[in-house]
């Protein structure tokens, strides 16, 4: 069953997709769950080892990056509306990801979970977006 | 409504939807913290609201967190890794139940996989005596009850194996001992006979030998008979040429008595005829004195020729005598020769009879020699064979021996009873 609905170059999340993915220190990806890798078009294998900007959009201003790293490694949980683009397309996605800093065995990495946002939030990040550089 | 402005009520509707669309899930943020009432009581619920509020929001990145975590684990354990269990706490009562359970569920199927991987080691290290059983608590017939089965049906396999190989080892190893034994004892046999054989050979080589002086002794027999065979032959006729001499003799002794007769009568008529004249003479007085005397002397002729006729009668009554005897004599030796010339015939056939006998004994010689040949050819085979028996019984032996310690060497159920008969057969051996 897919977890979303596409609207034009939209796709949609459902309420109840679940985005996991986990990256190391340096923001390689070394996790990714089934709802990721449908929402972004990839295969797990495809996401193992690569570096997790590869969803990116160039949409996306380079400040929101730069406080979400900014973030996490202090230590703090970040979050915030993020605009990902799907493999090989001009599809993309909106998420609302929460990032959390781990650390495991001495070993620092990062969760993302990202879940549906709601129309207006999407709006008003937009908005907000369009401000930023 | 309850004395409340319209905008504030406008306000409150908004935050109680906006409460419930964050508790469940529809909602991330919440976008009313900066928005104020107009009184002072409901400012101070608002200020709860705001708390309260972003507890929930946290509660719910608790939540989403120990899920993320859960997700990740959950893959390693599908991944076979099961060494890791979920550790952040969810904030919800019954993510948090679920998360024990789950983390339990991990636990115990470690524990399992442990206790399969350990018996595994078990087996690997040639330790064939345990097994891994189904717990009271297991459900059965269950996929976990299958697994058991088939590794209790794995473990009595190779128990079997093992017990067959240690039984058939020694078996084997006895069997091959015995096999040593009689290959020895078919060696030493053989190395007897090749002994006999050469002494037998040796044996036949001197009655070769002395067969062979025989029939030569034979063939200068036979050559000797045949030279004795010519003299008797050349005796016998020099016995006819004596006797035919004999009886010329015996003619010419009665012509010479005829003779005799003649000078006899011839002698008395001249004795007489001298009488006369004597007489004569005598009448004649002294002319006849000379004629006397002449008389006399032709009387004393005539005497002594009657004497030497006499003489002559006696010698050739002799020479008829002993020509006689020389017949006689001849005559036997006739005979004699006639009965040696029969014992040469009856000697040259006894001769004959023993060349044969020796030429039949030179056959016989030489089947027996191809027979000792043939035998020694077998012997010296059987030897060989043997040499190789003894060489296949040790390799065989030392392969059972091999068998048996690579099977004793190892633990399994049923090795103390087989290992008990290893001791009885060692003893009986020994």
């Amino acid at each position: 069953m897919s977890i979303y609905t596409s609207n034009g170059n939209e796709r949609v999340l459902s309420q109840e997709s679940f985005l996991v993915s986990e990256t190391d220190e340096k923001g390689i990806i070394i996790f990714a769950n089934d709802d990721f890798c449908q929402a972004a078009g990839y295969s797990v294998d495809e996401l193992i080892g690569k570096s997790h900007n590869i969803v990116r959009h160039p949409d996306m201003p380079k400040a929101a990056f730069k406080d979400l790293w900014e973030t996490i490694k202090r230590g703090e949980t970040w979050n915030g509306f993020v605009k990902n683009a799907v493999k090989n397309s001009s599809e993309y996605y909106w998420v609302y990801a929460t990032v959390f800093p781990v650390l495991r065995n001495g070993k620092r990495s990062y969760i993302s979970c990202r879940k549906k946002p709601v129309a207006d939030e999407i709006a008003s990040s937009i908005d907000l977006y369009k401000t930023l550089v | 409504m309850f004395g409340i402005s319209s905008k504030d009520t406008q306000l409150l509707e908004n935050i109680i939807n906006e409460i419930f669309d964050i508790t469940t899930g529809k909602r991330n943020l919440f976008r009313y913290s900066k928005s104020e009432f107009s009184t002072n009581s409901l400012k101070k619920i608002k200020q709860i609201i705001d708390t309260r509020i972003q507890d929930s929001i946290k509660q719910n990145q608790t939540d989403m967190y120990a899920v993320a975590e859960s997700q990740r684990i959950i893959l390693r354990v599908k991944n076979g890794w099961y060494s890791e269990l979920i550790e952040p706490i969810p904030a919800s009562a019954e993510l948090n139940s679920f998360k024990i359970t789950l983390n339990d569920m991990i636990k115990v199927n470690q524990s399992r996989f442990d206790d399969m991987a350990t018996l595994l080691e078990t087996y690997a290290k040639n330790d064939y005596t345990s097994c891994i059983e189904l717990h009271q608590t297991d459900e059965a017939g269950g996929i976990l009850e299958r697994l058991i089965k088939g590794m209790h049906a794995m473990q009595n396999t190779i128990n079997t194996m093992l017990c067959n190989s240690l039984q058939n080892g020694i078996e084997l190893q006895n069997d091959a001992g015995n096999l040593k034994q009689a290959v020895e004892a078919l060696s030493t046999a053989s190395n007897q006979q090749a002994a006999s054989l050469e002494e037998t050979a040796g044996a036949m080589e001197e009655m070769t030998s002395n067969v062979q002086q025989n029939a030569q002794k034979a063939n200068d027999m036979a050559s000797m008979a045949a030279q004795t065979d010519a003299s008797a032959k050349e005796g016998a006729q020099l016995a006819q040429r004596t006797a035919t001499a004999m009886t010329e003799i015996q003619v010419a002794t009665d012509s010479i008595n005829n003779a005799v007769a003649i000078i006899e009568n011839i002698a008395f008529q001249t004795n007489i005829l001298s009488l006369n004249a004597a007489v004569e003479a005598a009448t004649a007085g002294d002319a006849g004195k000379g004629f006397a005397v002449v008389a006399q002397e032709v009387r004393n002729l005539a005497n002594r020729s009657a004497d030497a006729a006499k003489e002559i009668k006696a010698m050739a009554a002799q020479a008829a005598a002993k020509s006689n005897e020389g017949m006689n004599i001849a005559t036997e030796l006739t005979r004699g020769f006639e009965v040696i010339a029969g014992k040469i015939e009856q000697t040259t056939m006894l001769v004959q009879d023993v060349s044969n006998a020796s030429r039949e004994q030179m056959q016989g010689i030489g089947q027996i020699n191809t027979a000792v040949t043939q035998l020694d050819q077998m012997t010296q085979e059987n030897a060989k064979i043997a040499a190789e028996a003894d060489t296949i019984a040790n390799a065989t032996i030392e392969k059972a021996t091999a068998m048996v310690e690579d099977a004793a060497s190892k633990n399994f159920i049923g090795k103390e009873q087989i290992k008990g008969k290893l001791q009885h057969i060692c003893n009986t051996n020994v």
